[in-house]
């Protein structure tokens, strides 16, 4: 027998386009009278193999619908591909999306079985596992208490302590730590660390965290297009990926990073560095013009910036109803410039997911997702021993004098 | 070790009833979880399921009992409906639960794989609390006639599991095409609507004129009806009609499962 865990031939996924599927009984009737064949489809997968060894964690890197969770989806047979094969050997837990089945009528406990048994796990399994999983999700005496009053945080550690619990040899896992508070992400990283290094289970991790993924995963496999682009080393791979498939902020336009088309009541309609430069060194001030188009007229609106690093971890969130100056509308193209003082920031690109919104909360009316905003060159200035990038998010220069 | 294989095609239209029985334990989650829902938001819990029925039966025994004045060989109209009733409040209870279960779990099935089939099965379990709550209400009135269960009542199970086969029949065939196509949702208010007056629950199906009896029996349902009063009142023994609606149950169990199949493996990109 091979040692491998999961082996992947040639797996394709497609996906019809639009309304092509019928869902009434009416358009499938139509459809049969209609000759119209006319299909528009696109490969969410695209002809894959891969081979994973027992034992190995290995992390899935991609650009929104590159085809990661297709994968995850394919694999945890959830759906299935239209082309290839696949062969498992194990059982396979899949961690998609936190907390699915629990139900806020439940008490905790309650939820432990129900979402236990959605894995598979038999009463007596559950049963074993009990006392650990209250332990790791540290719920306490909340456990006999309905979950509707937990905190978010809560049910989120009550979810991942019952699927980290099953004692499956294969472990999928897909964007689980981007919500929840530091210290439990790290309790959870190192869990998962501990389950594929101790107990030699098999781990697939996607995430956008690169951080993440280069701590816990050995090899990596680049996603787009639904093709592997690379595979490799995890380091190796994040460099592939930040280089040449990240665009650089020269280059990118903020059509290409609009998120899906919108209602276009309000667009943002250009973004540019006041000289056009999108590099500064860390102690300049950061500022930019954003235009915005309007076809309606909006009083008071709020535009969101949520600036990422190059590991995609979130820096800071800047909103602008915390400026004196509203931003006021009515059918008409208007530049706004943003002054965000001198952020200090390690050097290195950032990007901003930069929303239009109404009010706080609700969907945005423009959304530019990962918009590379400017780079933080790692300039030695005139002094010669200053460094951006120590490590961490912030460059601070101390002042120091000796008194 | 376990060793699983994916492809493009399916193998088999039948479901792998190995990977159901390893997955027992979410038919009692997913009913518990379903029962303490449903009792749970509501003021006065449980009540709910005594004043269902009895509402029901109030309503039919005045239109057939008092207003019609249908045929019952001398057994008191509320006692002759009541256990129409309650064969059949289980079996149409079940058919819409079931019948919309694929639609109601549709956040699950795209983020988690379980045997799907298990969806359906599970409302099979807990509509069984309400159908004891109305067997409660049917033994309070037998008492209260002084009634004794015929010693047919032995085979009381048997025809309880007809129903359950019945209400799972329909409702697996429903929930599977209602996934595909939306329209058959609203069919499942419609079974229920004419399915009352089309199953001899306030009525005695011995009064259906023989050459509609044919037809008549074709209702899977029918049979169950008669069933139960044979085995409370212990009248007249069944017709050899029911056997038609046993393997019109039979027929429509084995479509379903086998459509259900078919449709299972596409529910996560439909839905």
């Amino acid at each position: 027998m091979s040692d491998s865990a999961i082996n992947i031939e040639g797996v394709s996924k497609q996906y019809k386009l639009g309304n092509e599927a019928p869902s009434t009984l009416r358009q499938a009737l139509s459809n049969i009278f209609s000759k119209r064949n006319e299909k528009k489809t696109f490969f969410a997968l695209d002809n894959i193999s891969l081979e994973i060894k027992k034992g190995q964690t290995i992390g899935i890197i991609g650009k929104n619908g590159a085809g990661k969770s297709t994968l995850l989806k394919v694999l945890s047979k959830i759906t299935f591909p239209t082309k290839g094969r696949i062969e498992i050997y194990g059982r396979v837990t899949s961690l998609l999306e936190v907390g699915t089945g629990f139900h806020p009528e439940l008490t905790g406990s309650e939820n432990i079985y129900l979402n236990g048994s959605l894995l598979g796990m038999t009463k007596y399994e559950i049963q074993g596992k009990f006392d650990e999983i209250v332990q790791f999700s540290g719920v306490g005496n909340f456990i006999n208490t309905a979950i509707k009053h937990y905190s978010s945080g809560m049910q989120m550690r009550l979810a991942f302590a019952v699927a980290a619990h099953l004692d499956s040899e294969i472990l999928l896992v897909d964007e689980v730590l981007a919500v929840g508070d530091y210290e439990f992400r790290k309790k959870c990283l190192e869990k998962m660390d501990n389950l594929s290094t101790k107990s030699k289970r098999t781990v697939i991790f996607v995430s956008h965290n690169l951080t993440a993924l280069e701590t816990l995963c050995e090899t990596s496999i680049l996603l787009d297009k639904g093709k592997i682009v690379k595979k490799g080393k995890t380091r190796d791979v994040i460099k592939y990926y930040k280089n040449d498939m990240l665009d650089s902020p020269e280059e990118a336009t903020i059509s290409n990073h609009r998120q899906s088309h919108r209602s276009q009541e309000v667009i943002i309609s250009d973004i540019s560095t006041v000289d056009g430069r999108t590099q500064f060194t860390q102690d300049q001030d950061i500022i930019f013009n954003m235009e915005l188009t309007s076809e309606m007229s909006f009083s008071n609106l709020l535009v969101e910036f949520h600036i990422y690093n190059e590991s995609t971890d979130k820096v800071v969130e800047i909103y602008s109803w915390d400026s004196n100056t509203k931003i006021d509308i009515n059918k008409e193209t208007l530049t706004f410039r943003f002054d965000f003082g001198s952020m200090r920031l390690s050097s290195g690109r950032y990007y901003a997911d930069i929303k239009v919104k109404n009010a706080i909360g609700v969907s945005a009316l423009d959304y530019i997702q990962m918009f590379p905003l400017f780079e933080i060159l790692n300039v030695e200035d005139n002094r010669p021993r200053v460094k951006t990038d120590r490590g961490g998010y912030l460059t601070v220069i101390p002042k120091l004098e000796k008194i | 070790m376990e060793k699983t294989i994916i492809k493009a095609e399916s193998s088999s239209w039948l479901p792998d009833f190995g990977e159901l029985y390893r997955f027992r334990q979410l038919l009692f989650s997913l009913a518990w979880r379903d029962i303490r829902v449903k009792y749970a938001q509501t003021y006065i819990g449980l009540t709910w399921a005594f004043i269902n029925p009895i509402f029901n039966l109030l309503i039919l025994s005045f239109v057939f009992g008092k207003v019609v004045q249908v045929e019952t060989n001398g057994v008191p109209h509320v006692f002759f409906t009541i256990i129409g009733l309650s064969a059949w409040t289980y079996f149409s209870t079940l058919l819409n639960e079931a019948g919309t279960s694929i639609i109601g779990a549709q956040n699950m099935i795209k983020k988690i794989y379980f045997p799907r089939l298990v969806i359906p099965l599970s409302k099979a379990i807990s509509g069984l609390v309400d159908f004891f709550i109305t067997l409660l209400c049917l033994f309070f009135i037998m008492a209260y006639y002084q009634y004794y269960p015929s010693k047919n009542v032995i085979w009381l199970p048997l025809f309880l599991i007809i129903a359950l086969l019945s209400g799972l029949a329909g409702g697996i065939l429903i929930s599977a095409l209602s996934a595909r196509y939306r329209d058959f949702s609203f069919v499942v208010p419609m079974i229920s609507r004419i399915g009352l007056f089309a199953t001899p629950v306030a009525y005695s199906a011995s009064s259906v004129p023989e050459q509609y009896k044919l037809l008549y029996f074709l209702n899977p349902m029918a049979g169950v009806v008669e069933g139960f009063r044979w085995c409370l009142i212990g009248s007249s023994s069944p017709e050899p009609y029911m056997f038609i609606s046993i393997g019109i149950m039979l027929i429509l169990l084995i479509v379903g499962i086998l459509y259900f199949g078919r449709v299972d493996r596409l529910m996560a990109d439909i839905l």
